[in-house]
């Protein structure tokens, strides 16, 4: 039996962001990697293997699609878009997520004084 | 995406993974290496960003994977594979699986056919048949009269309808020698009361139930026999009784229907104004339809009710009557139900010991691979992984036992077809069905399940650091181990006692049966049925002359010995019964009428059948119509009424006139003629001359022959048919045939438990055999101690038997308790034979003891010759 691998994020985290960078442009998977920690200053410690199975399953939901096709770097990539479902569960789960972070952090701020 | 594209699409998903992942290596390299890094470090740390591949290909398979299904079939795949590697094993256990679930599947196709199968009418849980019956008779079906129904129709909110309808056969004319046919006299609503619509032309209206108009309905068989299935028979004629009927309708095939619907002609019911008018003429069988949303348990009540009320307002003719109405299926199944719940239970248990066997041979399985097990449960199998695999296995070799077991159904169908009694209503609709194959299934699920279940979990249940050591010396199986045998052992010989106690009483029950002396000589004896319709025949002089002519030219038939006639034989399929009176009891107001068996004979019965005359005179062509009545009586009658054998001279009535008794003289006695029952007493009975009695509808002649009987027909037929070129001869039947079919139903009861019977002891005893070999074989380290301390071989031996003996015990001591509570289910099918008779219990439990020990004695042998040097060496 495998042990359930050591998570930084919360489950869903991880599609959430791969939604988000792919509404601003369809990219592949490497890109998208290279996107994600960019964006996040290295602050989020990801493996890039995790990615691959997180976009699966966002395949298999149909929130995304994706295209064999040619990358901007010249590659024969598969290049991942925002299905109009996938757009519409990213805004479903943008506002849960404040509202969730919202209450966490009035939590916190409550201990705090 | 559904799963069946889904399954499809995978091999390219992951081959496009692959590509995608390389890709993504290739990219991160040529980046690392532009950055100025060596290509072999570049590629290092492009693999170690990434991650373990191995890992992500296994979650991107289980995010497309179905998971259950393909874990599924890898069990599968793996337990084919562990079942293939021992073959032994697996043979064993699907050979008794299949005996046991085959033994099931076969009596189901009958339970199936002959039980559950609905009947093929309609709304068929609403039909009742409606009969009566009387303090009186020992009847227990009679017929109602019209004007009784037409009360019950009057004030019985419970039926949307009664039809009243008569069994009847009808002499068929024209061409080629004469024939009978069945019949049934039926009212218009008959058939649409069944709710079954005619397949040609129209049933009855009202206008065919005038007399004289001569309709007639067919039945598909005659259809097609007689008119080639062409559809211009409506309107075609057909000779009936001397009459020439019109057809009118052609009904569907309901010839397995074993009810008036099997007829081959149906005619219209037309009563005359005397049995309208008559609450004495109980001759009516009626077909009732409840009203929606009634049932029959309420329809009773209000029969009861209806009951009382007409005995008040009529007690000359109803008192004493009572109506009972049952469901119409259960009227046709008849007495055909228990026995089969009989056999059923029976095979039941089979199953259950077959069970029991593959129970334990999955045990000894289980722990011989407890190895295997650990080393699974080491390298991270959880307990829930190891059950499912084992759970999947015993599915297997239920479900290939099952598959034998279909075949092994297939098979013996066709003989258990021609065991059982054609009497048995539908008996000739048994066959492998959807029905049956659903059942195997679900047989061998369960078989699955009550063999494989607790074996799994004992053998699931496993210390790793025990059981991976060499041998796991010294730990024997687990206490859970031994105790679940011991409870195979005792549940075991507890269901072969309860088999073998039910088989036995039913075979005693038959040998008995067979044992009787039925107070005649049965053999070179043939009966033939002969009718005499109305439109011939129109008073008993008429019909007596014609049997005379009849038996005097038979006389002179070479080979034939003695011929007479009579109302009804002994052991034939009828009886007939009388009121009768003798001088005593008609002063005796209380005695009132009493009861006796009855038959109108000829001169010479009784020296053709070889009844003996104990007293008196036979009748003789002296006994006239006009002279005052004469009897015979039996032993029986003579010692009940009487109570002495010196009656002859003694008045007797069995009739009234008027309402005085018509008195007349007994002029002989002869010997009793029993039924094939040796539980029952015999019955009195009065004889009278066929010429002194009422009109009858017909008779059985009777012949003795000296050669086979059967070789005799047809010169018998010959005479009659020269004497009438139009009567036609049915029924006939040896005395010796009819005495088998009498016997048929036990017979194919005690064949059927005796085969189950003994299935279930012989599985009963390898059984105790093989797990008495296990325990053996667990203990010869315990044994080749004790041996070298000095215990004798002797004592050994008795050890293992003892040992077997008290388990055996226990099983005998619950079987022969549990068989008290269920033979008396057995009780009505057991002539001459208690359900509890103390002989048989004791017979079938020692015989079960001492061969269970004979079982025990070879593995005892074994640990009598165990080598203490070689048990203690190795184990």
């Amino acid at each position: 039996m495998r042990k359930p691998e050591q998570r930084d994020l919360f489950p869903g985290a991880l599609e959430m962001m791969i939604l988000r960078t792919l509404r601003r442009q369809p990219l592949h998977g490497y890109a998208l990697a290279k996107h994600i920690k960019r964006v996040s200053n290295d602050l989020l410690q990801i493996e890039e293997g995790s990615l691959y199975p997180a976009l699966q399953r966002l395949l298999k939901v149909e929130l995304v699609k994706a295209e064999w096709g040619i990358s901007s770097t010249n590659r024969w990539v598969r290049i991942y878009k925002l299905t109009a479902a996938g757009s519409k569960h990213l805004q479903r789960e943008i506002s849960r997520f404040e509202q969730m972070f919202e209450g966490i952090t009035r939590v916190l701020a409550a201990i705090k004084s | 995406m559904n799963w069946f594209a889904q399954w499809f699409s995978r091999r390219r998903i992951y081959s496009d993974l692959s590509a995608e992942i390389q890709e993504h290596l290739h990219e991160r390299t040529e980046e690392l290496i532009a950055e100025g890094m060596a290509k072999k470090d570049a590629e290092a740390a492009a693999r170690r960003e990434f991650g373990n591949v191995m890992l992500v290909a296994q979650d991107i398979r289980e995010v497309w994977r179905w998971r259950s299904i393909e874990n599924f079939a890898i069990d599968v795949r793996y337990g084919l594979r562990s079942l293939r590697r021992s073959p032994g094993f697996t043979i064993m256990v699907v050979l008794t699986l299949a005996l046991g679930i085959g033994a099931n599947s076969a009596i189901f196709s009958v339970i199936n056919a002959v039980l559950l199968r609905p009947l093929p009418f309609p709304n068929a849980s609403q039909l009742a048949d409606l009969c009566a019956r009387s303090t009186l008779f020992d009847f227990e079906h009679l017929g109602v009269s019209l004007p009784d129904i037409a009360d019950i129709r009057a004030s019985g909110a419970s039926f949307s309808n009664l039809s009243p309808y008569q069994l009847s056969s009808k002499e068929m004319s024209g061409d080629g020698e004469p024939g009978r046919i069945e019949g049934a006299e039926i009212s218009e609503d008959f058939f649409p009361d069944l709710g079954v619509k005619p397949v040609l032309g129209r049933t009855f209206v009202s206008s065919d139930m005038q007399p004289r108009s001569y309709t007639v309905i067919l039945s598909h068989s005659l259809w097609r026999d007689r008119f080639g299935g062409n559809a211009n028979a409506i309107g075609k004629t057909l000779r009936l009784d001397g009459e020439t009927y019109t057809a009118i309708g052609v009904m569907p095939d309901l010839s397995s229907t074993d009810f008036a619907t099997d007829r081959k002609v149906w005619t219209p019911f037309i009563p005359t104004q005397e049995q309208l008018t008559s609450r004495q003429n109980h001759d009516f069988n009626v077909l009732a339809r409840l009203k929606p949303h009634t049932d029959i348990t309420q329809a009773q009540k209000e029969l009861d009710a209806i009951a009382s009320r007409l005995a008040t307002a009529y007690p000359g003719a109803d008192k004493g009557w009572s109506f009972r109405a049952t469901p119409l299926r259960r009227y046709l199944l008849g007495d055909a139900r228990k026995p089969l719940l009989v056999l059923f239970c029976s095979v039941g248990f089979v199953l259950l010991i077959a069970c029991a066997n593959v129970s334990n041979l999955f045990l000894s399985r289980g722990w011989a691979r407890r190895r295997e097990f650990a080393i699974r449960t080491a390298i991270g199998a959880t307990r829930g992984a190891l059950l499912r695999q084992l759970a999947v296995e015993s599915v297997l070799v239920a479900l290939l036992g099952g598959a034998c077991a279909f075949f092994m159904a297939l098979w013996t169908v066709r003989g258990i077809r021609a065991i059982l009694p054609p009497e048995i209503p539908r008996v000739q609709d048994i066959r492998i069905d959807s029905e049956v194959v659903w059942f195997t299934l679900g047989a061998s699920l369960l078989a699955a399940l009550l063999s494989g279940f607790v074996p799994a979990l004992l053998s699931s249940r496993q210390d790793v650091s025990v059981a991976i050591k060499e041998g796991g010396r010294g730990a024997g199986p687990g206490t859970g181990h031994n105790f679940l045998r011991q409870m195979l052992v005792i549940v075991e010989v507890a269901l072969a006692i309860v088999l073998l106690i039910g088989a036995t009483l039913a075979i005693q029950s038959f040998a008995r049966m067979l044992r009787v002396d039925p107070g005649f000589r049965p053999d070179h004896l043939i009966t033939m049925r002969m009718d005499f319709p109305e439109f011939r025949f129109a008073n008993v002089e008429q019909s007596t002359r014609f049997v005379r002519e009849v038996l005097e030219s038979s006389r002179a038939i070479p080979g034939v010995v003695a011929a007479s006639a009579g109302l009804v034989f002994p052991l034939g399929d009828s009886v007939a019964e009388t009121t009768f009176e003798t001088e005593q009891s008609v002063d005796d107001t209380k005695s009132g009428q009493r009861m006796a068996r009855n038959n109108r004979i000829e001169p010479d019965f009784f020296r053709t059948l070889g009844i003996p005359l104990l007293a008196g005179r036979d009748f003789n062509t002296d006994d006239r119509k006009e002279k005052s009545p004469v009897f015979i009586v039996n032993d029986s009658f003579a010692r009940k009424v009487f109570g002495s054998l010196d009656v002859v001279g003694k008045r007797l009535s069995a009739r009234r006139e008027a309402n005085r008794p018509v008195w007349g003289e007994i002029v002989g006695v002869v010997g009793n003629v029993r039924e094939l029952d040796p539980g029952a007493e015999p019955k009195p009975e009065i004889y009278s001359p066929f010429i002194q009695t009422p009109r009858a509808s017909g008779v059985f002649l009777i012949f003795r022959t000296k050669p086979d009987p059967l070789a005799t027909v047809a010169a018998i037929e010959d005479r009659i048919w020269t004497l009438d070129k139009d009567r036609p001869v049915t029924s006939i039947k040896t005395i010796e045939k009819q005495m088998e079919e009498n016997t048929g139903a036990p017979r194919s009861q005690s064949v059927l438990l005796g085969i189950f019977g003994g299935l279930g002891f012989a599985l009963a005893i390898v059984g105790v055999y093989g797990v008495m070999s296990y325990v053996v074989s667990q203990q010869t380290r315990e044994i080749g101690i004790r041996m070298a301390l000095g215990a004798d071989r002797e004592k050994v031996l008795r050890m293992v038997i003892v040992h077997g003996l008290k388990l055996t015990l226990t099983g005998v001591a619950i079987g022969v308790g549990v068989s008290l509570a269920l033979t008396r289910f057995m009780r009505s099918q057991l002539l001459g034979v208690s359900a509890t008779d103390p002989v048989t219990f004791g017979v079938v439990a020692i015989l079960l003891i001492v061969v269970a020990v004979a079982a025990c004695l070879i593995p005892a042998q074994r640990a009598m010759r165990v080598d203490p040097m070689v048990a203690l060496r190795y184990e």
